[in-house]
């Protein structure tokens, strides 16, 4: 399994179809944006909360990593949009998948 | 049989009798290159392209093969094959490796003049998706569009986001999927408040459909959301909310299916999502 390490996120790049698998961080999500605003990387217009702004537009990571690439052919097809901050190795999630139980 | 070559016909030597046994033969000035473009998006195929040629001067048809294995990444993967001077007299590609279904490998077989990457493209001989029971071939396959028929249905794991982090999956460059199922599983903190979950579909920066399950789901609780095509919303306490899909939605690369939450805490935990999806490609 990999973790992204910009968003945290955990993917498999391989999947059990024997296709890959292209990762992209999420946009901030409600509770995120209002950890960004309160830190001060984010201002939001006058008079809007935490609450408006993430029904009014998106809010991209600065360190967005983009796994897909950028054409299918030419140059673009070697290349990935966005390599972020990289990725690190992961234990696959504790529970997930089927499980065999003895008879 | 022998061969009749007629120097002063401008369009070249005549096959004679062996024109009507051999269909509709495409003449070589040995210039021409067979040039053989895949799509592919599985893991582990072997493309063969095979055929036969009637050199001039020849009296019995010459075979050639050649075996490549494409990206899996759904770019093209290019092969050229040299003809030299003749006759192509049949074409065909063919997976020998590996299990692709209908949609998930599309080649096309072109004439091109050259033998470099910029070799001038002349006349498209026959594309289709292939399998390793289904070809494309030339004469027969004629020139199919990688967008026709069925697609290939896929179950596919997303992202396992953080904590407090949305869910969010983007259609592969070189793909187009039809969402036809989605569903994830919210396990909620114990701070107290209605989360709502909602499903979005966006071209990578404008919202183009969101809608929620129709219910709220409390703290310390765990709940599947599932969207259907075509399905009405329901909620069981027990631990599923069904919310719908438009029918046929079809998404181009880059598009993305995402989740946005009111009243998420840092403490939620949204699992994978699970994707059920027709995918062609896209082959641009």
């Amino acid at each position: 399994m990999t973790k992204c390490n910009a968003c945290g996120g955990v993917y498999d790049t391989a999947q059990p179809d024997g296709t890959s698998y292209f990762h992209r961080c999420p946009p901030l999500s409600h509770s995120e944006l209002d950890a960004a605003v309160k830190a001060g990387k984010v201002q939001l217009p006058a008079g809007e909360t935490v609450d408006d702004a993430i029904l009014r537009r998106t809010y991209e990571r600065g360190n967005m990593r983009d796994e897909n690439l950028v054409a299918t052919s030419g140059p673009g097809a070697q290349q990935i949009k966005a390599a972020g901050d990289g990725t690190s190795n992961a234990a696959a999630a504790a529970g997930a998948g089927v499980v065999i139980v003895p008879k | 049989m022998d061969q009749v070559v007629d120097g002063l016909n401008p369009w070249g030597p005549k096959l004679g009798d062996a024109a009507d046994v051999l269909g509709a033969p495409l003449y070589l000035t040995g210039e021409e290159s067979l040039l053989v473009t895949v799509f592919n998006g599985l893991a582990g195929v072997t493309v063969k392209i095979s055929g036969r040629t009637l050199p001039l001067g020849a009296t019995r048809p010459v075979p050639f093969k050649q075996t490549f294995t494409p990206t899996s990444n759904r770019a093209a993967s290019t092969q050229l094959i040299p003809l030299g001077d003749g006759w192509l007299l049949n074409a065909e590609v063919i997976i020998t490796a590996g299990s692709p279904l209908m949609g998930q490998t599309f080649a096309k077989m072109s004439l091109v003049r050259g033998l470099t990457s910029v070799a001038e493209d002349l006349y498209t001989l026959a594309a289709d998706n292939v399998t390793a029971q289904q070809t494309c071939a030339w004469p027969g396959s004629g020139v199919q569009g990688s967008l026709d028929g069925a697609g290939a249905l896929r179950s596919v794991t997303g992202t396992d986001p953080a904590a407090g982090a949305e869910c969010s999956d983007t259609v592969p460059t070189g793909a187009r999927w039809q969402l036809h199922a989605w569903n994830v599983q919210l396990v909620t903190s114990a701070v107290v408040a209605n989360r709502a979950a909602t499903i979005v579909i966006d071209d990578g920066a404008n919202v183009l459909y969101q809608a929620g399950d129709g219910v709220v789901q409390t703290a310390s609780t765990t709940i599947r959301h599932v969207f259907g095509e075509g399905v009405g919303f329901w909620g069981n306490p027990n631990g599923v909310f069904l919310g719908t899909l438009p029918q046929k939605l079809q998404l181009l690369a880059g598009w993305r299916i995402r989740t946005i939450t009111q009243a998420i805490d840092v403490g939620d935990n949204y699992g994978p999502p699970q994707l059920l999806v027709e995918e062609w490609m896209e082959a641009s």
